[in-house]
Parts: C-alpha cells; sequence; structure tokens
C-alpha cells in the first residue's frame, strides 16, 4: 500500500480502493451531512480520473468534467479535496438547514405552556424536543393524556396531536395542528370540560353495573355492554357530543327474553330526560329497580376454564364413561390430554392413516403427530 | 355422546365470561340450535350493527363441525345472500380446517374476526369480493348501508 492510499484512508475512512492495484476505488463521501456515492476509476493511460455520475451527483456534471480534465498532476487525495471544495460550495446554502429557530421556538412554547399553566397535571418533553406529552387532571380526578409530536418542517404548524385518550369525532379530527402549545391546550381542556358529563355517565356505569365489555373501559370507549341476567346483555352508545342525544341502546341474547326487554324500551323511551343521572334513566327505561350486582373478584378466581389442565380436550371432561384422559400429546409444549375413545373418533373421521396397531395422524390441538392405539 | 357434556360446558364458560362482542345462547333444550349475536367490530362498516346467527350443532359433535348462518343480512365478500358462511373452520378436513378442540366460542370469535378482515382471495360473493379489491369506498358506503337497513334494530 502506498502512502497516498493510508492518507486518502486517513481522510476519507469511508472510501476504500477496489482492485489490487489502488487505480479503482468506492465508497461515499459525505459533504453537508449528505452522502454521496462514488466510484472513481484512475485511467493510467490518460493520467486522469474519472467519476462514475449518477443522479445525486447529476447536478455536479460539468464541474466533475473540468475537475476530471485538470486531474493529470493529482493523486487521489487531492481528487477527493478539490471535489469535495467543489459540492460543499454549491450545497451550503440549500442543503444546510437551520432548525435552531424551530427549537427555539418549541422551547419557548414548551416553557410558556408550565409557567401559565401551573396546574398542568404532568406534562414532558422528550430529549430530541419530537414529542410532548401532558396529562390533565379533570374535576373528578379523571386522567386525560395528549401526545403532540412535533414536526420541525413545518413552522406554521409545528406542533401534531399524535394521540389522545378524548373520545373520536366522526367527522374529522378534533385537534388542528398549530404553531401554539397553548391552543391546543386549551382545545384539549375544553374539550374535557365540555364532555364531563359524558365522563360521569360512562364512570357511573362502569362503577354500578356488570360491564362485559370493553374489557378495560377507556376514556376514549364511547359503548358499554352491561350484564343484565345470565343471557341477556344490553350494549348502550352515547354520543360524547351531544348530551342532549339519546343513547343507543341494544339487546344481545336469546330472542324470547330479549323481546321483553325492546318492547320496555319502546314504551318507556319517550320518558326519557336527557342530561338526567343515566342510571336512573336506565333503571326506569328497563323498569328495573337495580342493576345485577357486579362480579365479585372473589367469583372471577373460579371462573370455568373451557378445558381444565388434565381434562380431554375433545369432550372439555375429565370422565368419559368413567375412563379418565390417558394420551397426552408428545409435543412439549403441547401436551394436551384425551380420552382414547374422543381421539380415536376424532382420527377415523379425518381418516388417519392405520399401521399395524395404531392410528397415526395429527394432533387437534397442536397438529403436530400424535398416535391413537386401537 | 360426548355432545351434550361438552356443549353445556361451552355454554356455562361464554355465560360466565362472554368474548368481547359476542352472545351465544341456546334455542332448545337438547343442544342442537343455538342462537347468536355478533357486535360489528369497532372501525368496520359494520360497527354499531348487531348480527343475529344461527347454530345448528350435529349430533357427532364436536367430531363434525356445527353448521351456522347468518341470519342478518350482511354485505360481506365471504357471505351470500342466504347467509352461509365461507370460513375454513368451518370445514371439515381436508378441504377445511375444523378442528375438535375449537368450539362455538372459538368459530363465533373467527367470524367477528372474518368481519374485521374480510377475505376476497377466497370469495363467496364474487362481485363484492372485486369491489373490495378495487373500490373499497364503494364496498364500505354499500356494506355500512347495509348494516343500517338491516342490522340495526
Amino acid at each position: 500500500m502506498n502512502d497516498i492510499v493510508i492518507d486518502m484512508m486517513l481522510k476519507y475512512p469511508s472510501i476504500l480502493p477496489v482492485n489490487p492495484q489502488y487505480t479503482e476505488f468506492q465508497g461515499y463521501l459525505t459533504i453537508n451531512g449528505i452522502d454521496y456515492k462514488l466510484h472513481i476509476k484512475q485511467q493510467l493511460e490518460k493520467q486522469q480520473f474519472q467519476l462514475t455520475v449518477d443522479s445525486p451527483l447529476q447536478q455536479f456534471k460539468d464541474d466533475i468534467v473540468n475537475l476530471e480534465c485538470s486531474s493529470k498532476s493529482s493523486n487521489i487525495v487531492t481528487f477527493l479535496d478539490s471535489l469535495k471544495e467543489i459540492i460543499s460550495l454549491k450545497t451550503t446554502i440549500q442543503n444546510n438547514k437551520n432548525f435552531t429557530d424551530a427549537y427555539k421556538h418549541i422551547l419557548s412554547e414548551y416553557v410558556e405552556l408550565r409557567e401559565f399553566y401551573i396546574n398542568i397535571n404532568k406534562c414532558s418533553i422528550s430529549q430530541d424536543l419530537s414529542l410532548i406529552k401532558i396529562s390533565h387532571l379533570d374535576e373528578s380526578d379523571r386522567q386525560h393524556e395528549l401526545e403532540i409530536i412535533v414536526d420541525v418542517n413545518k413552522l406554521q404548524e409545528i406542533f401534531k396531536v399524535h394521540r389522545h385518550s378524548l373520545p373520536e369525532k366522526e367527522d374529522g379530527d378534533l385537534f388542528q395542528n398549530s404553531n401554539s402549545l397553548k391552543t391546543i391546550y386549551e382545545k384539549f381542556v375544553s374539550t374535557i370540560e365540555r364532555l364531563q358529563y359524558f365522563f360521569n355517565s360512562m364512570d357511573s356505569l362502569d362503577h354500578t353495573c356488570h360491564i362485559l365489555d370493553p374489557e378495560r373501559p377507556t376514556t376514549k370507549d364511547c359503548y358499554r355492554r352491561i350484564g343484565l341476567d345470565l343471557t341477556v346483555s344490553m350494549v348502550i352508545t352515547l354520543n360524547p357530543w351531544n348530551d342532549a342525544c339519546i343513547p343507543s341502546i341494544k339487546f344481545l341474547g336469546p330472542g324470547r327474553s330479549v323481546d321483553g326487554f325492546r318492547q320496555k324500551v319502546a314504551e318507556n323511551l319517550i320518558n326519557w330526560q336527557a342530561n338526567a343521572n343515566i342510571l336512573d334513566e336506565l333503571l326506569k327505561l328497563l323498569e328495573l329497580s337495580s342493576f345485577p350486582a357486579k362480579l365479585k373478584d372473589k367469583d372471577k378466581k373460579d371462573e370455568i376454564l373451557l378445558c381444565d389442565v388434565g381434562e380431554c380436550c375433545i369432550c372439555f371432561s375429565l370422565r368419559l364413561n368413567d375412563k379418565l384422559p390417558e394420551i397426552v400429546c408428545q409435543n412439549a409444549s403441547c401436551e394436551q390430554f384425551f380420552h382414547k375413545e374422543c381421539l380415536y373418533q376424532w382420527l377415523v373421521s379425518v381418516n388417519a392413516k392405520q399401521s399395524f396397531n395404531e392410528l397415526n395422524g395429527q394432533c387437534p390441538n397442536c397438529e403436530k403427530h400424535i398416535s391413537c392405539p386401537l | 355422546m360426548q355432545k351434550q357434556q361438552r356443549l353445556s360446558r361451552e355454554l356455562a364458560k361464554i355465560t360466565q365470561s362472554p368474548p368481547p362482542g359476542i352472545c351465544l345462547s341456546a334455542k332448545d333444550d337438547k343442544l342442537n340450535v343455538f342462537e347468536a349475536s355478533i357486535v360489528g367490530p369497532e372501525s368496520t362498516p359494520y360497527c354499531n350493527g348487531i348480527f343475529n346467527l344461527e347454530l345448528m350443532v350435529p349430533e357427532n359433535y364436536p367430531f363434525s363441525p356445527p353448521s351456522i348462518k347468518f341470519l342478518t343480512k350482511i354485505y360481506h365478500p365471504n357471505i351470500d345472500d342466504n347467509g352461509r358462511i365461507c370460513l375454513d373452520l368451518i370445514k371439515m378436513p381436508p378441504k377445511g380446517n375444523w378442528r375438535p378442540t375449537i368450539g362455538l366460542e372459538g368459530l363465533l370469535i373467527a367470524i367477528r374476526m372474518l368481519l374485521e378482515n374480510p377475505n376476497p382471495d377466497d370469495p363467496l360473493m364474487v362481485e363484492i369480493a372485486e369491489e373490495f379489491k378495487n373500490n373499497k369506498p364503494e364496498y364500505k358506503r354499500k356494506a355500512k348501508l347495509f348494516t343500517e337497513q338491516h342490522a340495526t334494530k
């Protein structure tokens, strides 16, 4: 390796020689934050360097041709030096974007927000200033979250609401992009105030009724599925944006039991009072004296499993004609139990192969090989 | 023989902790016919709709799958005018993928997922599948209209 090549590798570590004669080089040249892919050939007979010009370098084509012609007396290091100089002169203004103003704006907005609204519950900004998280406690101590992402490329609408814990609006987004954090925050707080009746109603439902759906209700969810008795449940959907709107009520369950409830709703719905306590209104509507109590935590513990450990996972029971499940799937991550009778019947019904005195097929649980003695 | 035992177990489980948006109850004491309701999944055109289904459980259940059909009209690439559903889980192997470990609850969950993610590559309603692939907004509009007309009672 000659000195020049060593010099080059020290100065431009991302460019490497491609052949052992050191006449061809390849790699990247970083100028003003932009990487240019290079492929350089030294033509020995002409004593010139030749540069393969592809798309990002196309704009400097004329300069590169000039440079190539005048490269007779130079070596690879001086060639790269002059190339770098040419490109850096041409690109400083257009590519060296200055985000200082944007970042100053973000920080001053953020500081101002914190100073102005001293009662903000929690407020944080990520280290690279790209994400702002705000949480707000309303009058009933419910926590509401807001996440704002920062787009430094758009000064006029630098703050964009990325996620929030409020219910969605059917007709478009709740928040508009803005260059003021305060505007967004004020909109957030005023929306929460406007939604108080909705949040209170949902909370009282969650508190009193046996909620089947959603599993973990959030402030975003506008519906609840409430268990009315063992078989019937009711889906109630509120319109958070209009308190005067009568909630939509639907019933799930066996037809004969549901019809009774439907009839009551049809008769009593005219007496619904908007803005009143939703629980009272619902009881009046359904002609109930109280809602079925929530399942106690204790009850939840002995929840029925579809198929308990040790039970046959075809008939979902332990004893079949007084026999216990005796076949276990050999796959270590499955290890399900089967009654011989159940497994046999299944393998026969899918035409499993018989060899000697056993049936060979797939485990109905994990689909790995399983065999059943005849 | 396994049928009664298994169905009463399945029914107890689904009554005690019903899966999201699904409701199942027996129509007769012998556990041959069931009725089920599926709440249209959110952020789909079926949202806010309640779809009723009928399940017929064969004598040799769980070795053969139940037959399921929609009673409520629905606009969907995999469900036809008579409510028949194109789903591999309710067909016997080798054509289908039924296994005795699945159960009624599992099937209903799978059908609800089919509402969320229609499978236009294995359609029952070819025209709707084409529309789903090539003109989503129109498919959504029609499916929503169907939901409003037939499934919001």
